[in-house]
């Protein structure tokens, strides 16, 4: 029974670890991982104390100006992660992990210049900076709780600021959102698509109805996680429908999917 | 917050449906494409553009620029905040620059570089330009 839990324990850390480490080389390969930033000339952040934090001790400034500083913390940051997923955990490494991750959301979220929400490449890490398995169980239930909060609370805000009372909000929000698209002249089929769904406004706002009924069903979450799975399998249809559609793709999100696929057997 | 789970993207009504801003910048009159990039690198070219216009727009003042103003009066000690916390001394050719070297263009000297702001009809299907505005400009040395 013992061997059984720490064998799926292991299993569900590699996993996870592995999800992360796609991410990374994900954003490695769009050009904007730490090296991708250098000689960012603004920077644009809330009122944060994160944020503030980090840009107080002038650290992402420096990795700004220095463009082998963010080559060598992008190789670090793939070395410790390839070291959890392919040799062991190691408390050391999982901490470095963690505040490096959090470093590079911080530092691309100021270039980005405002809050992007897909936190969960670095916020997944936290339980593990936790060795006692009943603290790092806590840790777990306190992760899974933020998350179902967080895409309830979403549903949520789309009902009491009136976005759901309101047909042509989403054609009007594919318009907005597609604008430089248009600008562009891009004739791809997402062009098309997007096209399709502004001249049939109420297929678009079934589509805005059904990602609220999603984000809302997370609030089963609260009650049972028996339903864990199902609200993986619905993450992945809401992000999947959000990357063809809007093009918002999950990258950074991802972990959080296989949190909820997985949790269960953990 | 970092640590706060708060989502409300897309949950406000549109304001104005009948027009929308859209920005891009321009090397020597030919608009930066970024619509083809992988998502976060797409998304860092087209969101930044509007952040930094609404900075100069905004005399060079953001969200935090306002916030350090309101709550320290002190020279010195407000200058030391603003110098950390915001692009206090960079100049808009650093930004145009940075940004044309970042969507992975090559700058040649006297190369033109403006950041512009177009407002775009949205009461069409089809959204189109109806005029555009030039927000900054340099020229490359």
């Amino acid at each position: 029974m013992m061997e059984s839990v720490l064998y799926n324990g292991n299993n569900f850390r590699k996993g996870l670890f592995s999800i992360i480490l796609i991410e990374f080389i994900c954003f490695i390969f769009s050009g904007v991982s730490f090296q991708g930033l250098h000689d960012v000339a603004y920077f644009n952040f809330g009122i944060d104390p994160v944020y503030w934090l980090f840009f107080l001790l002038q650290i992402p400034q420096f990795i700004f100006s220095h463009h082998a500083m963010g080559f060598i913390l992008d190789m670090i940051i793939l070395v410790l992660l390839m070291y959890s997923v392919f040799i062991k955990e190691n408390k050391f490494i999982t901490w470095s992990l963690f505040i490096f991750l959090m470093l590079y959301y911080v530092c691309l979220t100021a270039t980005l210049g405002h809050r992007n929400y897909q936190t969960g490449f670095f916020l997944m890490i936290i339980p593990f900076l936790f060795t006692k398995p009943l603290n790092r169980k806590f840790a777990f239930e306190a992760m899974r709780y933020f998350f179902i909060f967080f895409y309830f609370s979403s549903g949520v805000f789309k009902v009491i600021n009136n976005g759901i009372f309101e047909p042509m909000l989403m054609s009007l929000t594919l318009k907005s959102q597609f604008t430089p698209y248009f600008i562009e002249t891009n004739l791809s089929w997402r062009t098309s698509l997007n096209l399709f769904l502004i001249k049939h406004t109420y297929l678009a706002y079934l589509m805005y109805c059904i990602s609220v009924f999603i984000e809302s069903f997370f609030v089963i979450g609260f009650f049972t996680k028996k339903w864990d799975y199902v609200l993986g399998l619905l993450l992945i249809c809401f992000h999947f429908s959000n990357w063809v559609v809007m093009d918002i793709a999950p990258i950074g999100q991802l972990s959080v999917i296989f949190f909820f696929l997985k949790y269960k057997d953990f | 917050m970092i640590f706060f789970p708060y989502n409300d993207m897309f949950s406000y009504q549109i304001k104005n449906s009948k027009s929308q801003k859209s920005y891009f910048v321009k090397l020597n009159n030919d608009r930066i494409k970024f619509t083809d990039f992988p998502y976060w690198k797409k998304d860092i070219l087209e969101q930044a553009p509007l952040k930094y216009t609404n900075y100069i727009i905004n005399k060079k003042q953001n969200q935090i620029g306002i916030f350090l103003k309101s709550k320290i009066h002190d020279s010195s000690t407000l200058f030391f905040w603003q110098s950390r916390l915001t692009s206090l001394q960079k100049d808009p050719s650093d930004w145009l620059i940075w940004y044309i070297k970042f969507s992975g263009n090559k700058i040649n000297n006297n190369d033109s570089i403006s950041l512009v702001e177009y407002n775009v009809t949205t009461a069409t299907d089809f959204p189109m330009i109806k005029d555009s505005f030039t927000v900054c400009k340099t020229i490359s040395k």
